[in-house]
Protein backbone atom coordinates (compact mmCIF):
# COMPACT_ATOMS: atom_id res chain seq x y z
CA UNK A 1 0.00 0.00 0.00
CA UNK A 2 1.40 3.38 -1.00
CA UNK A 3 1.80 5.69 1.95
CA UNK A 4 0.74 9.30 1.60
CA UNK A 5 3.30 12.03 1.10
CA UNK A 6 4.90 13.23 4.31
CA UNK A 7 6.84 16.30 5.29
CA UNK A 8 9.28 16.81 8.12
CA UNK A 9 11.86 19.40 9.04
CA UNK A 10 15.25 17.89 9.68
CA UNK A 11 17.60 18.97 12.44
CA UNK A 12 19.63 21.01 9.95
CA UNK A 13 16.49 22.98 9.00
CA UNK A 14 16.02 21.42 5.59
CA UNK A 15 12.57 20.14 4.71
CA UNK A 16 12.10 16.61 3.51
CA UNK A 17 9.11 15.58 1.43
CA UNK A 18 8.78 11.85 1.08
CA UNK A 19 6.35 9.37 -0.37
CA UNK A 20 5.66 11.51 -3.44
CA UNK A 21 3.88 9.42 -6.09
CA UNK A 22 4.92 9.92 -9.73
CA UNK A 23 1.74 11.76 -10.70
CA UNK A 24 2.40 14.31 -7.95
CA UNK A 25 5.98 14.73 -9.13
CA UNK A 26 4.57 15.27 -12.61
CA UNK A 27 2.32 18.07 -11.38
CA UNK A 28 5.32 19.72 -9.74
CA UNK A 29 7.41 19.40 -12.89
CA UNK A 30 4.73 21.24 -14.88
CA UNK A 31 5.50 24.37 -12.86
CA UNK A 32 8.56 25.01 -15.03
CA UNK A 33 6.29 25.55 -18.04
CA UNK A 34 3.49 27.25 -16.12
CA UNK A 35 5.83 29.93 -14.80
CA UNK A 36 7.82 30.40 -17.98
CA UNK A 37 8.59 34.05 -18.75
CA UNK A 38 6.21 34.14 -21.74
CA UNK A 39 3.07 34.06 -19.63
CA UNK A 40 0.05 35.82 -21.13
CA UNK A 41 -0.79 39.31 -19.95
CA UNK A 42 -3.83 38.16 -17.99
CA UNK A 43 -1.68 35.81 -15.92
CA UNK A 44 0.94 38.47 -15.31
CA UNK A 45 -1.82 40.79 -14.14
CA UNK A 46 -3.24 38.10 -11.85
CA UNK A 47 0.15 37.46 -10.29
CA UNK A 48 1.12 41.09 -9.87
CA UNK A 49 -2.02 43.23 -9.93
CA UNK A 50 -2.06 47.00 -10.13
CA UNK A 51 -1.34 48.66 -6.84
CA UNK A 52 -3.55 51.64 -7.53
CA UNK A 53 -6.77 52.41 -9.39
CA UNK A 54 -5.11 55.47 -10.88
CA UNK A 55 -3.84 54.50 -14.36
CA UNK A 56 -0.77 56.72 -14.21
CA UNK A 57 0.23 55.47 -10.78
CA UNK A 58 -0.40 51.89 -11.83
CA UNK A 59 1.79 52.32 -14.90
CA UNK A 60 4.55 53.90 -12.86
CA UNK A 61 4.27 51.07 -10.35
CA UNK A 62 4.63 48.43 -13.05
CA UNK A 63 7.65 50.23 -14.49
CA UNK A 64 9.38 50.44 -11.14
CA UNK A 65 8.53 47.08 -9.56
CA UNK A 66 7.71 44.50 -12.20
CA UNK A 67 11.29 43.84 -13.33
CA UNK A 68 12.25 42.86 -9.80
CA UNK A 69 9.03 40.96 -9.09
CA UNK A 70 9.30 38.89 -12.27
CA UNK A 71 12.98 38.27 -11.59
CA UNK A 72 12.06 36.97 -8.13
CA UNK A 73 9.41 34.73 -9.64
CA UNK A 74 11.84 33.38 -12.22
CA UNK A 75 14.33 32.71 -9.45
CA UNK A 76 11.71 30.85 -7.40
CA UNK A 77 10.83 28.76 -10.45
CA UNK A 78 14.49 27.93 -11.08
CA UNK A 79 15.02 26.92 -7.46
CA UNK A 80 12.07 24.55 -7.62
CA UNK A 81 13.21 23.07 -10.93
CA UNK A 82 16.74 22.49 -9.63
CA UNK A 83 15.48 20.89 -6.42
CA UNK A 84 13.23 18.59 -8.44
CA UNK A 85 16.24 17.47 -10.46
CA UNK A 86 17.73 16.11 -7.23
CA UNK A 87 14.63 14.11 -6.45
CA UNK A 88 15.42 10.61 -5.25
CA UNK A 89 13.35 7.61 -6.07
CA UNK A 90 12.83 5.52 -2.98
CA UNK A 91 11.34 2.13 -2.40
CA UNK A 92 11.46 -0.98 -0.37
CA UNK A 93 11.11 -3.39 -3.23
CA UNK A 94 7.38 -3.34 -3.72
CA UNK A 95 6.20 -1.88 -6.97
CA UNK A 96 4.26 0.96 -5.38
CA UNK A 97 6.90 1.89 -2.84
CA UNK A 98 9.51 1.89 -5.57
CA UNK A 99 7.51 4.58 -7.35
CA UNK A 100 7.48 6.94 -4.41
CA UNK A 101 10.08 9.68 -4.33
CA UNK A 102 11.85 11.74 -1.70
CA UNK A 103 12.72 15.35 -2.09
CA UNK A 104 14.95 17.51 0.04
CA UNK A 105 14.22 21.24 0.11
CA UNK A 106 17.03 23.27 1.69
CA UNK A 107 15.74 25.67 4.35
CA UNK A 108 16.88 28.64 2.26
CA UNK A 109 14.68 27.41 -0.61
CA UNK A 110 11.39 27.10 1.27
CA UNK A 111 10.20 30.64 0.54
CA UNK A 112 10.94 30.12 -3.15
CA UNK A 113 8.88 26.94 -3.10
CA UNK A 114 6.00 28.71 -1.38
CA UNK A 115 6.10 31.50 -3.98
CA UNK A 116 6.33 29.12 -6.92
CA UNK A 117 3.49 26.92 -5.68
CA UNK A 118 1.30 29.95 -5.05
CA UNK A 119 2.08 31.44 -8.45
CA UNK A 120 1.44 28.13 -10.19
CA UNK A 121 -1.99 27.82 -8.55
CA UNK A 122 -2.94 31.36 -9.58
CA UNK A 123 -1.66 30.73 -13.10
CA UNK A 124 -3.75 27.57 -13.48
CA UNK A 125 -6.80 29.38 -12.15
CA UNK A 126 -6.33 32.26 -14.56
CA UNK A 127 -5.62 30.10 -17.61
CA UNK A 128 -8.64 27.86 -17.01
CA UNK A 129 -11.02 30.48 -15.64
CA UNK A 130 -11.43 28.67 -12.36
CA UNK A 131 -13.59 30.33 -9.75
CA UNK A 132 -13.98 29.70 -6.04
CA UNK A 133 -17.01 27.43 -6.45
CA UNK A 134 -15.02 25.18 -8.78
CA UNK A 135 -12.71 24.36 -5.89
CA UNK A 136 -15.52 23.21 -3.64
CA UNK A 137 -17.10 20.47 -5.69
CA UNK A 138 -17.85 17.60 -3.32
CA UNK A 139 -16.61 14.98 -5.73
CA UNK A 140 -14.13 16.11 -8.32
CA UNK A 141 -14.30 14.15 -11.56
CA UNK A 142 -11.62 14.99 -14.09
CA UNK A 143 -13.57 15.27 -17.35
CA UNK A 144 -11.87 18.12 -19.18
CA UNK A 145 -8.96 20.55 -19.05
CA UNK A 146 -10.67 22.73 -16.49
CA UNK A 147 -11.39 19.97 -13.99
CA UNK A 148 -7.87 18.63 -14.54
CA UNK A 149 -6.57 22.08 -13.65
CA UNK A 150 -8.74 22.13 -10.53
CA UNK A 151 -7.21 18.80 -9.50
CA UNK A 152 -3.70 20.20 -10.03
CA UNK A 153 -4.57 23.31 -8.01
CA UNK A 154 -5.67 21.05 -5.16
CA UNK A 155 -2.49 18.97 -5.37
CA UNK A 156 -0.25 22.03 -5.37
CA UNK A 157 -2.31 23.55 -2.57
CA UNK A 158 -1.93 20.43 -0.52
CA UNK A 159 1.85 20.53 -0.90
CA UNK A 160 1.88 24.24 -0.20
CA UNK A 161 -0.15 23.68 2.95
CA UNK A 162 2.41 21.15 4.17
CA UNK A 163 5.20 23.66 3.64
CA UNK A 164 3.21 26.49 5.24
CA UNK A 165 2.66 24.41 8.38
CA UNK A 166 6.30 23.45 8.43
CA UNK A 167 7.43 27.07 8.05
CA UNK A 168 4.83 28.48 10.47
CA UNK A 169 6.10 26.19 13.19
CA UNK A 170 9.37 28.15 13.14
CA UNK A 171 7.72 31.52 13.74
CA UNK A 172 7.08 33.00 17.13
CA UNK A 173 4.34 31.86 19.44
CA UNK A 174 1.46 34.27 20.17
CA UNK A 175 2.03 36.81 22.92
CA UNK A 176 -0.31 37.61 25.81
CA UNK A 177 -1.20 40.83 24.03
CA UNK A 178 -2.27 38.87 21.00
CA UNK A 179 -4.49 36.58 23.03
CA UNK A 180 -6.07 39.53 24.87
CA UNK A 181 -6.64 41.42 21.64
CA UNK A 182 -8.06 38.33 19.97
CA UNK B 1 30.85 98.76 37.83
CA UNK B 2 27.74 98.95 36.04
CA UNK B 3 25.72 95.90 36.90
CA UNK B 4 22.78 96.74 34.80
CA UNK B 5 22.05 94.26 32.09
CA UNK B 6 22.08 95.70 28.68
CA UNK B 7 19.28 94.58 26.49
CA UNK B 8 20.28 92.06 23.88
CA UNK B 9 20.87 93.41 20.46
CA UNK B 10 18.16 91.27 19.04
CA UNK B 11 15.66 91.28 21.79
CA UNK B 12 12.88 88.78 21.36
CA UNK B 13 9.71 90.46 20.36
CA UNK B 14 7.30 88.33 22.23
CA UNK B 15 4.93 90.99 23.27
CA UNK B 16 2.79 92.09 20.46
CA UNK B 17 4.13 89.51 18.04
CA UNK B 18 1.40 88.45 15.72
CA UNK B 19 1.29 84.83 14.77
CA UNK B 20 -0.26 84.58 11.43
CA UNK B 21 -2.74 81.79 11.13
CA UNK B 22 -3.17 80.38 7.72
CA UNK B 23 -5.13 77.46 6.43
CA UNK B 24 -3.26 74.23 5.87
CA UNK B 25 -2.19 73.82 2.33
CA UNK B 26 -3.09 70.80 0.30
CA UNK B 27 0.48 69.53 0.53
CA UNK B 28 0.43 69.70 4.32
CA UNK B 29 -2.85 67.84 4.43
CA UNK B 30 -1.44 65.11 2.21
CA UNK B 31 1.65 64.74 4.36
CA UNK B 32 -0.45 64.32 7.47
CA UNK B 33 -2.75 61.73 5.96
CA UNK B 34 -1.37 58.22 6.31
CA UNK B 35 -1.39 55.72 3.55
CA UNK B 36 -2.89 52.30 3.87
CA UNK B 37 -1.79 48.96 2.51
CA UNK B 38 -4.73 46.74 1.70
CA UNK B 39 -4.79 43.04 0.93
CA UNK B 40 -7.66 41.80 -1.23
CA UNK B 41 -9.14 38.35 -1.25
CA UNK B 42 -8.20 35.87 -3.92
CA UNK B 43 -10.15 32.65 -3.39
CA UNK B 44 -7.42 30.56 -4.99
CA UNK B 45 -4.82 31.55 -2.42
CA UNK B 46 -4.75 29.42 0.72
CA UNK B 47 -5.87 31.16 3.89
CA UNK B 48 -2.95 29.68 5.80
CA UNK B 49 -0.60 31.03 3.14
CA UNK B 50 -2.04 34.54 3.54
CA UNK B 51 -1.46 34.30 7.30
CA UNK B 52 2.12 33.14 6.85
CA UNK B 53 2.79 35.87 4.28
CA UNK B 54 1.60 38.59 6.67
CA UNK B 55 3.81 37.16 9.38
CA UNK B 56 6.79 37.08 7.06
CA UNK B 57 6.33 40.53 5.52
CA UNK B 58 5.34 42.51 8.63
CA UNK B 59 6.65 40.31 11.44
CA UNK B 60 3.13 40.07 12.82
CA UNK B 61 2.28 37.44 15.40
CA UNK B 62 0.21 34.47 14.37
CA UNK B 63 -2.86 35.85 16.17
CA UNK B 64 -2.69 39.25 14.46
CA UNK B 65 -1.95 37.76 11.05
CA UNK B 66 -4.88 35.36 11.40
CA UNK B 67 -7.24 38.18 12.39
CA UNK B 68 -6.24 40.16 9.31
CA UNK B 69 -6.48 37.10 7.07
CA UNK B 70 -10.03 36.40 8.32
CA UNK B 71 -11.00 40.01 7.61
CA UNK B 72 -9.67 39.61 4.07
CA UNK B 73 -11.58 36.37 3.68
CA UNK B 74 -14.89 37.64 5.08
CA UNK B 75 -14.88 41.25 3.90
CA UNK B 76 -12.94 40.88 0.68
CA UNK B 77 -10.11 43.11 1.87
CA UNK B 78 -8.34 44.37 4.97
CA UNK B 79 -6.06 47.23 5.89
CA UNK B 80 -2.90 45.45 6.95
CA UNK B 81 -0.68 48.46 7.55
CA UNK B 82 -0.85 52.29 7.64
CA UNK B 83 1.86 54.89 7.58
CA UNK B 84 3.90 56.93 5.18
CA UNK B 85 3.66 56.40 1.45
CA UNK B 86 7.23 55.26 0.94
CA UNK B 87 6.87 52.39 3.37
CA UNK B 88 3.39 51.57 2.08
CA UNK B 89 4.84 51.09 -1.39
CA UNK B 90 7.65 48.96 -0.04
CA UNK B 91 5.24 46.71 1.84
CA UNK B 92 2.93 46.45 -1.16
CA UNK B 93 5.83 45.27 -3.29
CA UNK B 94 6.80 42.71 -0.66
CA UNK B 95 3.22 41.44 -0.54
CA UNK B 96 3.21 41.17 -4.32
CA UNK B 97 6.36 39.09 -4.13
CA UNK B 98 4.30 36.72 -1.98
CA UNK B 99 1.60 36.72 -4.69
CA UNK B 100 -0.90 38.57 -2.51
CA UNK B 101 -3.20 41.08 -4.13
CA UNK B 102 -2.11 44.26 -2.42
CA UNK B 103 -3.00 47.87 -3.13
CA UNK B 104 -2.19 51.15 -1.47
CA UNK B 105 -4.56 54.06 -0.89
CA UNK B 106 -4.67 57.24 1.09
CA UNK B 107 -6.46 56.67 4.38
CA UNK B 108 -9.92 58.22 4.49
CA UNK B 109 -9.99 61.48 6.43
Amino acid sequence: MLKGPRVRRRHDGDVQLSGLPPWMVGVLQEIEVLLAPDQPGSVRQRLFPDVSADPDEAEEWRRLTHPELFALLASARDVLVRDLQRLEERGDGSEQEAAAARLLIPSSHVNAWLHALGAARLTLAELHEIEEEDLHEEELVVRDDQTAAVARIHVLGWLQQLLVECEASLLDAPTDEDWNAG
Amino acid sequence: MDTSVAPPRTAPRLAGTQIEERPATEVETQLATPWQVLVHDDPITLMSYVTLSLQKVFGYSLAKAERLMLTVHKSGKAVVWAGDKEHAELYAQKLHSWMLKATIARAPC
